[in-house]
């Protein structure tokens, strides 16, 4: 569950595994675009549940 | 401000030298690389957009980078020079391809040890200041032996040393 930067969509971004198509990435992806330092992607804060 | 740190000396470094291979593609297909302080781990492009490779007879390339200082102010010239052989049509439109590229041009240059740097991008001027056609150099020969060749630099001019690339280079 990721928020994508509007300036990101249609990009691909490759890194050392290859090619990232980032309109069609899996959050697995997503959160190794992260942890490289990819501006623009940032990880959705849960919503505090209900009780 | 102080030194980060010192330079170890690493007696099992990699110290081959020349050129592996050339990648080069125009500063308009490159969105951005990912990363910062000398090290890019990404690069983003533009959608379906690559490099193209640039090959050459071997030994006949070269990434060089010159550094100046005057008072704290800094320039560093990155000039990448590689001979294309054979003068034909191929050869040819290759090398106006690159001459043709108004916009500037990102070269990604793998050196022998497998390293790869970045020429026409930089932390401080992003895509700012690509690399351009700086010369060519073309020669029939004149004696049989000759070779018939071009000799071809391209070159950025900005104010760091060259980033490394640690992601993959974007080709088919």
């Amino acid at each position: 569950m990721y928020d994508i930067d509007e300036s990101l969509k249609g990009k691909d971004i490759w890194t050392v595994n290859g090619k990232i198509e980032i309109d069609n990435a899996t959050d697995k992806q997503l959160a190794e675009l992260v942890k490289l330092g990819q501006p623009g992607i940032t990880k959705k804060e849960k919503k505090p549940s209900k009780e | 401000m102080s030194l980060n740190a010192g330079f170890p000396k690493d007696c099992a470094a990699d110290r081959v030298g020349g050129i592996k291979d050339i990648h080069i593609t125009t500063k308009d297909d490159v969105a951005s690389f990912t990363g910062t302080n000398g090290t890019y781990t990404a690069v983003v492009m533009e959608t379906g957009k690559i490099f193209v490779k640039y090959e050459f007879e071997q030994d006949v390339a070269e990434w060089r980078e010159s550094g100046e200082g005057v008072k704290g102010a800094k320039q560093y010239t990155h000039e990448v020079e590689f001979v294309l052989p054979a003068l034909t049509q191929l050869q040819r439109d290759a090398i106006q391809d690159l001459a043709d590229q108004a916009c500037g041009l990102i070269i990604i240059v793998t050196l022998s040890t497998g390293i790869k740097f970045v020429v026409g991008s930089s932390d401080k001027f992003l895509l700012d200041r690509p690399a351009y056609f700086l010369s060519d150099a073309t020669t029939s020969g004149q004696a049989l032996l000759d070779p018939d060749q071009s000799t071809v630099v391209l070159q950025s001019i900005d104010a760091t040393k060259a980033s490394i690339f640690t992601g993959s280079i974007p080709i088919v």
